[in-house]
């Protein structure tokens, strides 16, 4: 008889519990579809996703009240999904010393994310001095709109 | 009749998910035989060097993190490499240990899903499951560190991101202690086995002559003998300090076959090297910054005042990994040029393949680890005739799946 070292293991393993998660269910459900919906009704519930490492690097939360607009974080992003924008445009009346009174557009700057095209690299959330963007716990993104707006931080 | 005495010529790819570097391959065949093989690559050009030059070097070393999805330390290492010595950036020890962990790790990942990848090739799936599984350790270790399983991102120019703190290295310890555990197991059930024993011996062999003339790196150099590593050859991070000696069959065996065997011996006994490297750098971690420069800004200047030309190496888990960085005052590079290290070793293709069986192609293939298990989809012409035939890849998986069984009995 040939040696077959591997029929051992399989033995040992059959009777071992599985070390994979069985995410988002241990048994495939007859409907996808209807399984979800049940979820989001509160009548199932699913098996939750190994839990992410203290450093993990996922969908970027952004904070636009701490952010002041620098535009730093463009200088490092590797995939240009960093845009600046105005925000928001606003008009405000100002009055000069003769006392005349004029209308102007005021923007203050900030910026926008396309989550679609970040790579999740940190680079945004290590520059970034005041504290406006961390990468988030999020990671289950996939989408068929880039454009989404759970896509689009900002 | 006479149909069956024409070659048939079996065009493979372009384009198979399962390949980093998609490539074609043409083969002869006669019945089951291969006669000749030719290949052509370049199938798939995504532009990275292209978007590199208009990138400064902070940018692009997350960009190499994408060239590959199993190598994700090696280009970001040998770019920051280049980078650093045309800007004259002296990285700090401590990096330079924390770069050669994270390195070490990927190797033993890598290792351990070709061996996985192997095993299924040869339609020996528990082998591949349980690969995959005891892969996880090292996932979770560079998980640990890096943040992520799969693009780490921990390297900066002039050092790491993520320094290694106390309280990790227990975790890192112990997934090492478990591998050590296990290596005997992998040994056995890989090496000992009688169809993997039957399958592999003398499939695809690359003299050492022919390793050498090709200029075939990694471990199928070193399954054909050839002392070629980088870690010993030409030192850099935390190699210089370590006694790194080249991997070769020799290990397992008395002879060098360079066949698809010995490059499985190669790679297994390569794994309990990294396990070694990875002990020696934790327990020899140097104190102190992690950086050369922490603010981006910093090294950003830096760039701006280099001018010149440098190449970065790396031994990466299939081999030398090439970077060129050409910079002139300017945070943007002028070119950047990478050769993976596949890229080198797929040039034996036409080699090892001529006089394999059609049921050998994909261990053959996957042998010198591009992980390609033949193809999606292949076209057998019988050019007499012009008729065509479609092989899928379950069809020629199943030849080889059938061949193993004719083994067995
Ligand atoms: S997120 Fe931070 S780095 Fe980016 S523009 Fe705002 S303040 Fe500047
Ligand atoms: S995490 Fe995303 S947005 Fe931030 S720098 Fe990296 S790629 Fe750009």
């Amino acid at each position: 008889m040939a040696k077959l070292p591997m029929f051992r293991e399989i033995l040992g393993q059959s009777v071992k519990k599985p070390v994979t998660n069985l995410f988002p269910t241990i048994r495939m459900p007859k409907s996808i579809t209807r399984f979800f919906r049940s979820v989001t009704e509160g009548k199932a519930e699913i098996v939750p996703p190994v839990a992410t490492p203290p450093v993990f690097r996922g969908k970027i939360v952004y904070d636009r009240t701490a952010c002041n607009g620098c535009g730093l974080c463009l200088k490092v992003c590797p995939t240009h999904a960093i845009e600046q924008v105005a925000y928001p445009p606003m008009t405000v009346t100002v009055t000069d010393e003769k006392g005349n009174v004029t209308e102007k557009l005021k923007t203050e700057k900030r910026i926008r994310i396309y989550i679609a095209s970040c790579v999740f690299c940190g680079q945004c959330s290590d520059i970034c001095t005041k504290g406006a963007v961390a990468m988030g716990n999020e990671f289950l993104l996939a989408t068929e709109d880039r454009f989404a707006e759970e896509q689009i931080a900002e | 009749m006479t149909a069956k005495k024409v070659p048939y010529i079996v065009p493979v790819g372009p384009i198979h998910p399962a390949l980093k570097e998609p490539v074609h391959i043409e083969l002869t065949v006669s019945g089951e035989e291969v006669i000749s093989a030719d290949f052509t690559p370049g199938q798939t050009h995504r532009g990275i060097e292209w978007m590199g030059l208009s990138r400064n070097p902070v940018q692009i070393v997350h960009l190499t993190d994408r060239i590959c999805g199993i190598c994700g330390v090696t280009h970001s290492l040998a770019f920051a490499r280049a980078v650093e010595q045309i800007a004259d950036i002296t990285v700090p020890e401590r990096a330079d240990y924390v770069r050669t962990i994270i390195a070490e790790f990927e190797r033993i990942q890598s290792h351990l899903l070709w061996a996985g990848v192997a095993a299924h090739e040869l339609g020996f799936d528990t082998l591949f499951y349980l690969a995959w599984r005891v892969r996880e350790g090292a996932m979770d270790a560079i998980e640990l560190i890096s943040g992520n399983r799969v693009n780490y991102d921990i390297i900066q120019i002039g050092g790491v991101r993520r320094d290694i703190t106390e309280d990790q290295f227990e975790p890192i310890r112990r997934c090492l202690a478990n591998y050590k555990d296990l290596f005997g197991k992998l040994k056995m059930l890989f090496l000992e086995d009688a169809v993997i024993n039957s399958r592999c011996k003398g499939a695809g062999r690359l003299s050492f002559e022919k390793a050498m003339a090709y200029s075939t790196v990694g471990p199928t150099a070193r399954a054909s003998g050839c002392t070629a590593d980088l870690r010993a050859d030409y030192p850099y991070a935390a190699y210089g300090d370590l006694n790194v000696k080249p991997v070769l069959p020799t290990v397992y065996s008395n002879d060098i076959n360079g066949d698809t065997y010995d490059r499985i011996v190669v790679r297994i006994f390569e794994i309990a090297q990294s396990i070694e490297i990875i002990e020696e750098c934790l327990a020899n971690m140097p104190v102190g910054r992690i950086l050369w420069e922490e603010k981006v800004a910093g090294i950003l200047a830096a760039c701006k005042k280099a001018k010149g030309e440098a190449v970065g190496l790396h031994e990466a888990p299939r081999g030398e990994c090439l970077h060129y960085v050409a910079m002139d005052l300017a945070e943007i590079p002028i070119a950047w040029k990478v050769k993976a290290s596949s890229y080198s070793n797929l040039h034996v293709w036409p080699l090892i393949l001529k006089g394999a069986q059609l049921a050998d192609i994909p261990i053959i293939v996957a042998s010198i680890d591009p992980c390609l298990s033949c193809t999606d989809r292949v076209v057998v012409t019988d050019a007499a005739a012009g008729r065509t035939k479609i092989f899928t890849k379950e069809e020629l998986t199943r030849l080889s799946y059938e061949k193993t069984r004719r083994l067995m009995q």
